[in-house]
């Protein structure tokens, strides 16, 4: 019966601790089911079941290197240089190529060497080619365990790439639901506006009784029509801004235009209602002679929007715009002494459709889209619009225009 | 569970009764998002939670529905990646039955979360066995047997599972008289 012992193993009941065992054929076999027991000539003189299973010319001895070839190390194939080496042993079964395995070479005793290893294979279809099934590895073999993990990795991969595709679908069908709610959105706001011009026209002349006199109310009714027709008008007017933009079908008309005028026909129009509330205003216009590359109907509408949240938002104190250059670049800053903005809301400001707070759009009106366009408007023109602020204190909105859009007349 | 078994059970209603009735089953279960990923676990209650909704839609006892989901799973899980998994773990029934308590342990070392049932086979002759099934969970016996069904499918082999000891009838776990080959056909 092949027996293989650890040829240092001290004597039995010596030093139990770490004593040296025999092992029967049948427990050798269990253990290493792909073993390989070599003499002095390098002949297989025992190969383990399964490893014979596959291989069946070692049932009868053979020479190793006629039916093996060692991939690493790369050494002299003599049995001083095998039994002396402490290296990893990849080896290819010859008759077998894709039968590669991975183990240690053990001195037995001083004329046998014992390889211990199991198939190297890094996927299950490998394992399934040679006709190994989880049997036929010894219970201590992590190989069936990498190869348990392997899978599970593959399965989460090709799970993650599932999810993926799936987003992406998703992702395209809400870009092209928004698309459409966009195009339809522009081409309603159109049609809104068709009629509205009517009402706030014939309204504006009824108010003036350009046809005759009316009664009190009546005029006063008319005049209620108008302001109301222009509020719609205005909301109207946010929604197809943001509507075209979101399309891309925002087009900029370009020119050159002076700074210092377009901010005080700003100033101008938010003048009543800062004086009805009693808001210092005031404006710096920058250099002299500075110019931008704008639409200037966009960089008033920013301009005008900012100032009108200001002054809607500020119940004492002051509103100031001002225009400096900073590296070149146009910097345009509206400062107030508001009621300023929570942190927390501050990242959703530049969002459609939020205010501070639901509140606000309550107690202030508005439809929530104004930072929004000013935001698209400005990063149309290659600028930047940031905006800080304490709650109570007030807040500080800038916008800057990249210095390509500068001009400055000599 | 991992999110593996109950794909397989949205999988196993949709293959067999369509879209509009996994809806149905996963808003009777409260199951809000649709998308199960494979190796996340989830509470055992959400599976629960649908075998029990999909009893109630589909008009069929909870034990059918479990038993319907065994035999599936090994199709399901085959398709689902691990096929050549289940190849490794055996290419007949007798083999495949007497690995799969060390095939559930392997995956339970990649799956710490996993705590799969354990098996035994005892009693092997030529035309029967006895399978022992240990779970934590309780009212899946079905299940277990739906499986040894569709490893019979899988490996071409007539089966006749009956349960023979319960745990409903106070053992400590369920216990299963395996017949297979020409046996299970006779039984037929």
């Amino acid at each position: 019966m092949p027996r293989v012992t650890a040829h240092d193993a001290p004597a039995p009941g010596r030093n139990a601790g770490t004593a040296g065992f025999g092992l029967d054929a049948a427990a050798l076999h269990r253990l290493f089911p792909f073993h390989i027991v070599l003499d002095r000539a390098l002949q297989v003189r025992q190969a383990g079941p399964v490893l014979r299973r596959i291989l069946p010319a070692l049932a009868s001895p053979v020479r190793f290197p006629d039916h093996f070839a060692i991939r690493r190390p790369a050494l002299a194939l003599d049995f001083d240089s095998l039994a002396e080496s402490s290296a990893i042993f990849l080896i290819e079964a010859r008759a077998r190529p894709e039968l590669v395995l991975k183990g240690q070479i053990l001195r037995c005793d001083a004329d046998a060497l014992v390889f211990v290893g199991s198939p190297w294979v890094t996927d299950l279809v490998a394992l399934s080619r040679l006709g190994l099934t989880v049997s036929d590895f010894a219970i201590h073999d992590s190989i069936a365990d990498f190869l348990v993990l392997v899978q599970a990795q593959k399965t989460a991969l090709d799970d993650a790439g599932q999810l993926a595709r799936q987003l992406g679908e998703a992702r395209d069908a809400a870009i092209k639901a928004s698309r459409v709610k966009s195009e339809f959105l522009a081409n309603m706001s159109h049609e809104l506006r068709t009629p509205l011009n009517a009402i706030i026209g014939f309204s504006e002349m009824l108010s003036a009784e350009t046809l005759g006199p009316l009664p009190d109310h009546y005029r006063t009714y008319s005049q209620y029509i108008r302001t109301s027709g222009v509020m719609l008008l205005d909301l109207i007017n946010d929604l197809l801004d943001l509507s075209r933009i979101e399309a891309g079908q925002y087009e900029l008309e370009e020119s050159d235009a002076d700074v210092a005028p377009a901010l005080a026909e700003c100033l101008a129009i938010v003048t009543a209602d800062a004086q009805r509330k009693g808001l210092t205003l005031s404006l710096d216009p920058g250099p002299p002679g500075l110019m931008v590359h704008v639409d200037l109907r966009a960089f008033k509408q920013v301009v005008l929007n900012l100032l009108s949240n200001a002054v809607k938002f500020t119940e004492a104190g002051s509103v100031m715009v001002t225009a400096a250059l900073a590296d070149g670049a146009l910097v345009v800053t509206v400062v107030d002494t508001g009621i300023g903005i929570a942190p927390e809301v501050m990242p959703r400001l530049f969002e459609p459709f939020h205010q501070g707070h639901a509140g606000l759009s309550r107690k202030y009106g508005g439809s929530g889209l104004g930072l929004s366009i000013c935001r698209n408007l400005v990063e149309l023109h290659g600028g930047q619009i940031t905006l800080a602020s304490t709650p109570q204190m007030g807040t500080n909105v800038t916008v800057r225009l990249p210095p390509s859009r500068v001009l400055q007349r000599r | 569970m991992y999110g593996l078994i109950n794909k397989a059970v949205h999988d196993l209603v949709v293959s067999k009764f369509g879209e509009a009735a996994w809806t149905e089953i996963a808003r009777k279960a409260g199951v809000t998002d649709p998308t199960f990923i494979s190796m996340e676990k989830y509470p055992d209650e959400v599976t629960y939670k649908l075998v029990g909704a999909a009893s109630e839609v589909l008009k069929a006892p909870a034990e059918q529905i479990l038993e319907a989901f065994g035999e599936y799973w090994t199709v399901y899980s085959a398709e689902a990646g691990f096929g050549h998994l289940l190849e490794f773990a055996g290419n007949n029934l007798v083999d495949f039955l007497r690995n799969l308590d060390n095939m559930h342990t392997r995956v339970a070392l990649t799956f710490p979360k996993l705590e799969p049932p354990s098996f035994r086979v005892t009693d092997i002759t030529d035309s029967s066995l006895r399978l022992h099934y240990y779970s934590k969970r309780p009212g899946l016996a079905p299940v277990a047997k739906g499986m040894v069904v569709g490893l019979g499918k899988r490996f071409n082999t007539p089966v006749s599972v009956t349960l023979d000891r319960s745990r409903a009838d106070g053992h400590d776990h369920d216990e299963f008289i395996v017949l297979y080959g020409d046996a299970a056909r006779d039984r037929a």
